[in-house]
């Protein structure tokens, strides 16, 4: 299922774009990487890239480079 | 200003924009934002058809997302689906009374302050290829003179996307409508960089984008992929800076 979402040709929701380009800052990485990267943290913690990409762009949610991982701030739900 | 002049000096920007090389998302956010003054609705997008059919946002007179998220849901159902389909103006739809025909879209919009919409088809030859959508915050009818001068910035939105003559080859155009919705993809990467980069919002994001582009005679995509492929710091951006809404009324 995720290698047919990764395999489309690119998702037209701009909060999923918006929020790639974020990633790509906070992790230095590429955009196209920080695509693939907000899609498997999405799919790995049964959420839509959608509803991840919103919580990025409000800046609730964010990936640490040092840690390698994501953090969320505050408890609010998403 | 009278709108008779506002027009002449939206026209005349316009077809300053179309010379070779332009980019057509810069075009159509000129042209949104034009719509906002001479016609009297409060925002304005254009959307166009992929090639697969489906309605995808290009160009808005603003960038915030309550208003995106509008064209969004739109993709999917909405006045601005059924005027591509039926390729027909639909104007003075008032958005106060629960419509079955977008259980989504209606409610959304009353939430986020519009209470009236109105959508002109993007018309090519018989062949609809997009639609130009205005939102107002207060319901009344548009007048008559009002969905004229709508439907004429319609049909300038479609010539700037067509571009060239050539275009009206059938794969052609599927390549340019191709080439506007990935352009716009690309720009909301590089307001994704911008915005983390110097922690502005989207909106000063993509003003800064385009006040680079201007100042600097690029294309908008082309300074925006520069900024996705890390050949431009999003540092280092020109600052946008406020301008008169008609830049060209101050020379008269």
């Amino acid at each position: 299922m995720i290698a047919d979402e990764l395999a489309r040709e690119g998702t037209f929701d701009f909060a999923v774009h918006q929020a790639a380009g974020m990633v790509s800052v906070q992790g230095s990485m590429s955009v196209g990487d920080a695509l693939v990267s907000l899609r498997a943290h999405a799919f790995t913690h049964d959420c839509t890239s959608s509803a991840l990409a919103l919580r990025i762009v409000a800046r609730d949610v964010c990936f640490d480079p040092e840690a390698h991982e994501w953090r969320y701030a505050g408890v609010r739900d998403a | 200003m009278a709108r008779e002049a506002l027009l002449i000096s939206t026209l005349v920007e316009l077809a300053d924009n179309l010379v070779d090389n332009f980019d057509v998302i810069d075009v159509l956010t000129v042209l949104s934002d034009r719509c906002v003054e001479a016609i009297d609705v409060d925002a304005a997008g254009v959307m166009l058809a992929s090639p697969g059919g489906e309605l995808q946002f290009v160009a808005s007179s603003s960038e915030s997302m309550r208003v995106l998220e509008l064209f969004q849901i739109q993709a999917d159902e909405g006045p601005c689906v059924d005027c591509f389909k039926d390729g027909k103006a639909i104007v003075n739809q008032a958005l106060d009374v629960p419509d079955a025909r977008w259980p989504r879209f209606t409610p959304r919009a009353i939430a986020q302050g519009f209470r009236s919409v109105h959508c002109l088809p993007l018309r090519l030859r018989g062949r609809t290829i997009g639609a130009l959508n205005l939102f107002r915050t207060e319901q009344g009818p548009l007048d008559a003179e009002d969905v004229i001068v709508a439907q004429g910035l319609a049909d300038v939105a479609t010539i700037a996307i067509l571009q060239h003559r050539t275009s009206l080859d059938a794969s052609l155009l599927n390549d340019q409508l191709s080439n506007a919705l990935n352009s716009r993809i690309i720009i909301e990467q590089a307001k994704g960089k911008v915005s983390q980069s110097t922690g502005c919002d989207m909106d000063q994001a993509f003003a800064r984008l385009r006040a680079h582009a201007r100042n600097h005679n690029l294309g908008l995509t082309d300074v925006a992929r520069s900024v996705v492929d890390d050949t431009l710091d999003a540092n280092r951006l020109d600052q946008a800076v406020r301008v008169p809404k008609s830049s060209l009324t101050s020379q008269h």
